[in-house]
C-alpha cells in the first residue's frame, strides 16, 4: 500500500513538471495572447498572508514572458525594503524561447544601495537588470517580502496596458483577527473566500486576458487598470495601534502621531501676533502668515520618523526655517493657532493625475500633506511647500480630488477644490511693426495667472537672461527672432508679466513672388497632444483646464496691400471653444487677429473624444492659416 | 594615545596655514557681501560662490600611516530662489576599510533682519546626517538652516584620506559663478607630484614665504548647457595631481613612467591582462558557428555579436574588470570594461589577434598623450588590426556594429594594451551618419495627400533608427514633419539583422497639406527629424560636437491635381560654408502636374571649434529659413 502511494505520489509530481514545462517556452503563447502585448504573464502566484496587525507576508511566484524590446521594463526587478518592508529570498530564472533554463541569480547576486532624495536614508532598493539577447524570453521571479505592521498592504495588480494574462492567482490568507478589506477596482472579479479556522482564505484567479492598448493622457492607471485594494483594519506601525476601518478613526490615529508636534514658544506666538495685529478676517490673518512662510522658510525633503508619516515639531521649523511638506503645514498650523485662527491638516495624494480615494475603502492612499482653513464660505487651502502660489490657491498637483481632512474629532473625507479655466489664464498681446523689408519690431506682451504663471516662476523666472531667450524660443516656441530682449515682473506678482521685445530681419514664413505670407500669431496658441484614435476607450486627461487669449496686430507700411486674410473662424464644443476674428484697417494699414481659446473641463468623456478631435482638426486649421500681402 | 597626537597634529596644521589671501575668518562676515544683489562678472546667476578653499596636508603620523588631511571652506550667496537648493549639501566619502572620513562639520548661515543688523543661525550637529549607500559609497548631507534670498552661508569640514599619493582634482569652477577658489597643498618634499591644468582663466602668480603650493583663480563664470556640446570634462577649469615619485633619504621611486612601461604593467594586472586570460564556459553556440566560417572580419562580426547579444551592461565604467570576466558572464551582465574583455577573450580564443584598448569617452574629456597616465581614461574596448583593417569594438553598445568606432571615442586618442604592437593610436573614420529619402505624393482635389516613401539609413544613421525602430518610436518620428499633417498607415523596414546593409524603412502615408484660403503649401523637407534650430543663443563657450558627419538627401515627387496650379516655388539655392564644411543645395523643378525637389544637406565636419560660432549661428540661420520656405499653390 505504501509502495502505490509513493507511485501516485511521483506521477502526479512528473505529470505536473510536464504540464509547467510548457509555461517557460514562448511557443507555446496562443496567438490571441500576443496580439498587441509587450509582455505575457504565464504563471503569477501571489500570496499575501497576514499573521497578526504586527506581521505579514507576501510571496511571489512570476513567470513572465516578454516579447519585445517595449517590455523590457519587465526584465527589471526593483524592491524596496525600509523599517516596515523587507525584501527577503529573492531569485530570478531566465529561459529562452525554447523554455531552456540559461540562468538563475540568488539575490546575493543583485545590487543593493541604500535610497532616499532627502537627508536621511529612506530604506534599501535591490535591483537586477536581466539581459536579453534575443526575444522572446522567459523570466521567473521568487521572492518574498516580510512586512512589520501592516498600515499599508500590497494589492493585486490584475492586468497592466499591453499585457496579457495566461494564469494568475492572488490569494490573501488571513488570522480573522485582524482581518482585511478588500475593494475591486475596475473589476467584477469576485474572490472566492473561505474559512480554516481562525484563518480566512481570498481566492482570485484569472486566465487568457487578452492585452488592452493603453491611449495616451489616459490619467492615472488607477481610473482603468482592474486592481483590488487590500486595507488592515486594525493595524501597528512602530509602537502606534490604529484603526482604519474608518476615516474617523484613522484620523484618530494620524492625530496621535501630530500629538506634541504643534505649540510654539510664547515669544514666537507674540511675534506673530504682533505680524497680524492689523488683520481683521481669519483670510487676512492668514494670508499674511503665509506670504511670510513663503518668504522665509523652504522645502527640504527629511524623512524621519514614523514611515515618514510623523513631522516635525513646529519648533524644528520654528529653528531651521525648513521642513518637508508635514512639518511647514504643522507650523503654519501652529503660528495659525497662535492668532486665532483653527486650520487642519490634510492628507492628500499629491500629483497631476491621482488615484482615486474611495470613500468607502478608508486606507493610505497619500504621500503629501497641505493646510486647510475651513469657512462657512470659500474655504482656505494652503500648500505650506510652495514659495510661488497666490495664498489660497492650489494648483493640478493637490486639486480635483479627494483627501482626509485630520480635526480634533478624528479623519473627515473632503473634496479638494475643482479646477476652473478661469484660474489659469495667459493673455499674449503682440504689436508687430512690419518694415518695407519685410522685417519688424515686434513687442509682446504676455500676462498669466494659475499654472500658466506657476510654471514659469519655477521653470523661467530665476534664469539667466539667455537662458530666458533660450526658453521663449525653445519652451513657449516663439518664431527665432535675431535680436531679443526679454524682461518680467520684478517680483512674483499675480498676474506675472513677461516683455519680449524682439526684431526680425524677415517676419513673413515665405513668399510667392510678389505675395508675402505671415503667421497670424508668433507662437502656437494650441499645442495638445490629441492624437486621432478609431475608437477612444478611455477618458482624456488635460493637465487643467485653462483659457487663452491673444491679440496680434500686424502694422503695415506703404507700399503693403492686403491680398486675403483668413475667415473668422469659431468652434464650439460643451468642453472647449475658440474663436478668431480678423480685420483689416485699410487706413492705418493694420490687421489685427483676437483669437480666444478656453479648455473647460479636464476631463473628457471618451463618448466625447471625436468632438474633442474635430476641436483640435478645426483648431489647427486656423492656426495654420496665412495671412497674404502683396508687395507693390 | 593615537587620538591624542592626531588632534594636536591637527592643531598645529591649522597654526601653520595661512591663506594667501586674507579671507573673513569664519564665523565673520562683512555687510557688503549680504547686500549684494547680482554677480558683477556672471549676471543673473541664481547663486554666487564668494570663496572655496580647500587645504591639504599629507603627513606621517605615528600609528596611523600616511595621512592626507583637507580642511574645506565654502561660502555661498544666495541671489534668486531657485539657488536655495544650494543650502542642501551633499559630501560624499569612500567609506570601506575606513579609508577616508568626514568629520568636524560646522555651518552657519547669515542674514539681515529688518533693522539691517546681521542674524546668524548656526547649524546643529544632530542636523548632520552620515550615510553609507553602500560598500564603497557614503555621503555625509545637511541643510543650512534659515536661508532665503539674500542669505550667505558658509560651511567647512575635515576630510581625512589614509593616502600619501592621492591629491583629487580640484575644479576651480562650477555650476554656479565662484568669486575665489583656492587650493593649498602642503607635502614633504620627497613626494613628488607632477600636475596638469585645465583652464581658460589665469592662475594668480606665486608669492613666497608662503606654506605649501597655492593655486588660485578669481571670478569664475558658472559653467553652461550648450546644445551639441561634447561634455563639460574638456572644458571645467581645474588642476590634477599625480604623484611622480618618492626621494627621501631612505628611499626612493620613481613613478614617471611611459606608456610602453604602462602596458607592461597593465598586461601583468589581476585585474587587467590577466583578468583576459581566464576561460570562458558555455560558449558551445558561438563555437559551432566559427567552425563554420573562414573569414577573419566574419569571425570578428560574429563574436561581436554574440557578445553584444549577450551581454547587459550595468551602465557602469572603470578601466579594470574587478570581479573579473567570469562572474560577469555568469550573471550575462557587467561594466563596459567586463564586457570587452569577455570580447577580447573571445576573439583570441577563435585565433583572432584582439587586444584590449584603452579609451576616454567623449564625456570624460580628450587625453593628454603626452602624459602616460591611465586615470585619463574611463573604460576598455576592444581593438583588432587584421592587415590595412582596424576594428574598434564596444560589445556593451547595444546598436553599434563591429566596423563603426563607437561614436562616444570617434576621432578620440587611445592606447593599444599589447607589448609589441600597443602604443597610442588616434580612433579616425570617414564613416558617417547618412540618410536617402525618397517620397512620391498625391495630392487630391480636396487638399488631402497619399503616397509612400522609402527611407535609407547608413552608418551611425543606422543606428539611430534602429534604436527608435526597437522602441516602437519610428512612426512618431515620421509623422512629426513642420508643414504638413502625415499619418503613417504603413511602416516596414527591412535589413534589420543584417547590420552591414542600410536600414531600410519603407512608409504608406497619407494625410493633408496645409492651407489658407485658396494657398495651399507644400514643404519639401519631410522625414529628415531637423527638428528647429539648436543654435539660437547669442554666444558660446564650448566646442560644438556633432559627433560625426552627416548627410541628408530628400528626393520628392509631389502629383497635384487638376484644380491646382503652381503659385510660386522656392528658388533653387546653393549655400556653402566659406571652408566648405557644409553644403546645402536644393532644386523645384514643375513639369506638368508634377513637382519635382531634390534636397542636399552635407555637414561634411564632425565639430567646430566655440570661436567659428558667429559662422555656424549664422549658417543655421539661414538653412532653417531656408527649410521653412514653401512651393506654394492655388485652387483654381
Amino acid at each position: 500500500m505504501k509502495k502505490i502511494l509513493t507511485f501516485l505520489i511521483l506521477v502526479l509530481a512528473v505529470t505536473n513538471a510536464v504540464a509547467q514545462i510548457n509555461i517557460y517556452s514562448a511557443l507555446s503563447i496562443p496567438d490571441s495572447l500576443k496580439k498587441d502585448a509587450d509582455a505575457v504573464v504565464r504563471d503569477e502566484y501571489i500570496k499575501v498572508l497576514v499573521k497578526d496587525k504586527n506581521t505579514a507576508r507576501l510571496e511571489v511566484h512570476e513567470v513572465i514572458t516578454v516579447l519585445n524590446e517595449q517590455g523590457k521594463k519587465y526584465l527589471s526587478f526593483v524592491q524596496f525594503s525600509d523599517k516596515f518592508h523587507v525584501l527577503d529570498d529573492a531569485e530570478i530564472k531566465v529561459y529562452d524561447i525554447l523554455g531552456n533554463k540559461k540562468n538563475t541569480y540568488a539575490q546575493k547576486e543583485m545590487t543593493s544601495l541604500n535610497y532616499g532624495e532627502g537627508l536621511v536614508p529612506e530604506g534599501k532598493v535591490t535591483y537586477f537588470n536581466v539581459n536579453a539577447p534575443a526575444f522572446p524570453l522567459t523570466v521567473e521571479f521568487n521572492y518574498t517580502i516580510k512586512y512589520r505592521g501592516i498600515f499599508s498592504l500590497p494589492g493585486y495588480d490584475m492586468q497592466s496596458p499591453w499585457q496579457s494574462v495566461q494564469h494568475s492567482v492572488f490569494e490573501v490568507e488571513v488570522s480573522s483577527d485582524p482581518g482585511v478589506r478588500y475593494k475591486l477596482v475596475n473589476t467584477n472579479n469576485q474572490p472566492v473566500i473561505t474559512h480554516d479556522g481562525n484563518k480566512d482564505i481570498y481566492h482570485w484567479e484569472q486566465k487568457n486576458l487578452i492585452a488592452y492598448k493603453l491611449e495616451k493622457h489616459s490619467g492615472s492607471p488607477y481610473s482603468y487598470e482592474p486592481t483590488v485594494f487590500l486595507g488592515p483594519n486594525k493595524f501597528q506601525l512602530d509602537d502606534y495601534d490604529g484603526d482604519m476601518t474608518s476615516w474617523k478613526n484613522f484620523g484618530d490615529w494620524i492625530n496621535n502621531l501630530y500629538l506634541k508636534t504643534t505649540g510654539l514658544p510664547d515669544d514666537k506666538k507674540l511675534f506673530y501676533q504682533a505680524m497680524v495685529k492689523n488683520a481683521v478676517t481669519d483670510r487676512e490673518k492668514a494670508e499674511i502668515l503665509y506670504s511670510y512662510m513663503q518668504n522665509n522658510m523652504r522645502y527640504v525633503s527629511i524623512q524621519l520618523g514614523i514611515g515618514g508619516l510623523r513631522p516635525f515639531p513646529a519648533s524644528f521649523v520654528d529653528d531651521k526655517k525648513y521642513g518637508d511638506c508635514k512639518a511647514l503645514s504643522n507650523y503654519l498650523k501652529s503660528a495659525l493657532d497662535a492668532v486665532g485662527v483653527k486650520a487642519s491638516i490634510v492628507i492628500i495624494q499629491g500629483g497631476m493625475n491621482p488615484r482615486n480615494v474611495l470613500e468607502d475603502f478608508p486606507a493610505n492612499y497619500f504621500n503629501h500633506a497641505i493646510l486647510c482653513i475651513p469657512q462657512l464660505k470659500d474655504t482656505i487651502w494652503l500648500e505650506c511647500t510652495s514659495t510661488t502660489l497666490p495664498f489660497a490657491e492650489l494648483g493640478p498637483f493637490t486639486e480635483n480630488r479627494k483627501a482626509m481632512m485630520v480635526t480634533d474629532n478624528g479623519g473627515v473625507l473632503v473634496n479638494t477644490p475643482v479646477s476652473n479655466y478661469n484660474t489659469n489664464t495667459e493673455s499674449v498681446n503682440t504689436v508687430i511693426e512690419v518694415n518695407a523689408d519685410g522685417g519688424a519690431k515686434v513687442n509682446a506682451l504676455c500676462t498669466l495667472k494659475g499654472e500658466g504663471r506657476d510654471n514659469l516662476l519655477m521653470r523661467f523666472h530665476d534664469l539667466k537672461d539667455d537662458e530666458k531667450r533660450k526658453y521663449f524660443i525653445t519652451e513657449k516656441e516663439w518664431k527665432q527672432p535675431d535680436i531679443f530682449d526679454i524682461s518680467t515682473s520684478p517680483n512674483k506678482n499675480n498676474p506675472y508679466v513677461v516683455n519680449a521685445k524682439m526684431e526680425y530681419e524677415k517676419i513673413y514664413s515665405f513668399n510667392a513672388g510678389s505675395k508675402l505670407f505671415f503667421e497670424p500669431r508668433l507662437y502656437p496658441i494650441f499645442d495638445e497632444e490629441i492624437p486621432e484614435y478609431e475608437k477612444r476607450m478611455r477618458d482624456y486627461y488635460f493637465t487643467c483646464p485653462y483659457q487663452a487669449f491673444d491679440t496680434t496686430v500686424y502694422k503695415f507700411p506703404a507700399g503693403y496691400a492686403l491680398e486675403t486674410m483668413p475667415k473668422n473662424k469659431s468652434v464650439s464644443k460643451p468642453f472647449a471653444q475658440y474663436t478668431c476674428t480678423y480685420t483689416w484697417d485699410v487706413n492705418t494699414h493694420t490687421l489685427s487677429s483676437v483669437a480666444l481659446l478656453q479648455i473647460k473641463e479636464r476631463v473628457i468623456k471618451a463618448a466625447d473624444y471625436t468632438a474633442l478631435y474635430d476641436f483640435k482638426k478645426q483648431v489647427m486649421e486656423d492656426v495654420n492659416e496665412k495671412i497674404v500681402m502683396k508687395k507693390e | 594615545m593615537k587620538r591624542t597626537v592626531l588632534i594636536f597634529f591637527l592643531l598645529s596644521f591649522l597654526l601653520t596655514a595661512k591663506t594667501q589671501d586674507k579671507l573673513p575668518s569664519f564665523g565673520k562676515i562683512d555687510k557688503a557681501d549680504l547686500e549684494i544683489k547680482d554677480c558683477d562678472f556672471d549676471p543673473g546667476a541664481e547663486a554666487l560662490v564668494l570663496f572655496d578653499v580647500g587645504e591639504m596636508e599629507i603627513r606621517y603620523v605615528e600609528n596611523l600611516g600616511w595621512l592626507s588631511e583637507s580642511i574645506y571652506r565654502v561660502r555661498i550667496k544666495i541671489l534668486k530662489a531657485s539657488g536655495v537648493d544650494r543650502a542642501q549639501v551633499t559630501l560624499h566619502y569612500y567609506p570601506k576599510n575606513r579609508l577616508e572620513e568626514i568629520t568636524n562639520v560646522t555651518g552657519i548661515s547669515y542674514n539681515l533682519d529688518e533693522n539691517g543688523k546681521i542674524v546668524e543661525t548656526k547649524l546643529e550637529n544632530r542636523s548632520v546626517f552620515d550615510k553609507t549607500i553602500d560598500n564603497e559609497s557614503a555621503e555625509v548631507s545637511f541643510a543650512l538652516p534659515n536661508v532665503k534670498v539674500g542669505t550667505v552661508f558658509e560651511y567647512k569640514y575635515r576630510h581625512q584620506r589614509k593616502s600619501y599619493s592621492y591629491i583629487p582634482t580640484w575644479y576651480f569652477q562650477a555650476k554656479i559663478p565662484v568669486k575665489y577658489s583656492a587650493l593649498n597643498i602642503v607635502i614633504p618634499e620627497y613626494f613628488l607630484f607632477s600636475t596638469q591644468t585645465t583652464l581658460r582663466q589665469k592662475m594668480d602668480d606665486e608669492k613666497k614665504n608662503e606654506t605649501g603650493k597655492w593655486y588660485i583663480l578669481r571670478n569664475i563664470p558658472g559653467l553652461k548647457d550648450e546644445p551639441y556640446s561634447a561634455g563639460t570634462r574638456d572644458y571645467i577649469q581645474r588642476v590634477e595631481f599625480k604623484l611622480t615619485g618618492i626621494n627621501s633619504p631612505t628611499y626612493n621611486e620613481d613613478f614617471r613612467t611611459t606608456w610602453a612601461k604602462v602596458i607592461t604593467e597593465l598586461q601583468e594586472d589581476e585585474d587587467f591582462g590577466k583578468a583576459i586570460k581566464k576561460n570562458l564556459k558555455g560558449t558551445s553556440e558561438l563555437d559551432a558557428k566559427l567552425a563554420l566560417i573562414p573569414s577573419t572580419e566574419e569571425k570578428v562580426r560574429t563574436v561581436y555579436k554574440y557578445v553584444q547579444s549577450n551581454m547587459q551592461w550595468n551602465e557602469s565604467y572603470g578601466i579594470y574588470s574587478f570581479k573579473g570576466i567570469k562572474d560577469a558572464w555568469d550573471k550575462k551582465n557587467g561594466s563596459i570594461t567586463d564586457i570587452n574583455f569577455i570580447l577580447v577573450k573571445l576573439l583570441q580564443d577563435a585565433g583572432i589577434d584582439a587586444k584590449p584598448l584603452l579609451v576616454s569617452t567623449k564625456d570624460h574629456g580628450s587625453i593628454n598623450t603626452f602624459y602616460p597616465f591611465l586615470n585619463q581614461f574611463n573604460c576598455a574596448l576592444a581593438y583588432v588590426k587584421k592587415g590595412e583593417k582596424t576594428y574598434v569594438m564596444n560589445a556593451a553598445d547595444k546598436y553599434n556594429p563591429f566596423n563603426l568606432i563607437p561614436y562616444d571615442v570617434l576621432y578620440t586618442s587611445a592606447l593599444v594594451v599589447d607589448k609589441s604592437e600597443g602604443g597610442i593610436i588616434k580612433l579616425d573614420s570617414d564613416d558617417k551618419a547618412e540618410n536617402t529619402i525618397f517620397f512620391t505624393c498625391s495630392v487630391d482635389a480636396d487638399g488631402k495627400l497619399s503616397g509612400q516613401a522609402t527611407m535609407n539609413s547608413l552608418g551611425y544613421a543606422r543606428n539611430v533608427r534602429m534604436h527608435l525602430h526597437n522602441t516602437a518610436r519610428l512612426k512618431e518620428a515620421f509623422e512629426d514633419n513642420s508643414g504638413v499633417n502625415i499619418k503613417v498607415d504603413s511602416l516596414a523596414v527591412n535589413n534589420e539583422k543584417d547590420e552591414m546593409l542600410p536600414l531600410e524603412q519603407k512608409v504608406g502615408l497619407s494625410g493633408g497639406i496645409q492651407s489658407s484660403g485658396d494657398y495651399y503649401f507644400l514643404p519639401y523637407n519631410l522625414f529628415t527629424s531637423l527638428g528647429k534650430n539648436p543654435f539660437i543663443a547669442e554666444d558660446r563657450v564650448t566646442d560644438i560636437d556633432f559627433n560625426y558627419p552627416k548627410k541628408y538627401t530628400v528626393t520628392g515627387s509631389w502629383i497635384l491635381p487638376e484644380n491646382f496650379s503652381v503659385n510660386e516655388l522656392p528658388k533653387n539655392t546653393k549655400m556653402i560654408m566659406p571652408d566648405t564644411s557644409i553644403v546645402l543645395s536644393r532644386i523645384v523643378q514643375h513639369d506638368g502636374n508634377i513637382i519635382s525637389t531634390r534636397f542636399t544637406l552635407d555637414l561634411r565636419a564632425s565639430g567646430y571649434s566655440a570661436d567659428s560660432y558667429p559662422y555656424i549661428k549664422e549658417f543655421f540661420r539661414q538653412l532653417y529659413l531656408i527649410l521653412d520656405e514653401r512651393i506654394v499653390l492655388k485652387k483654381k
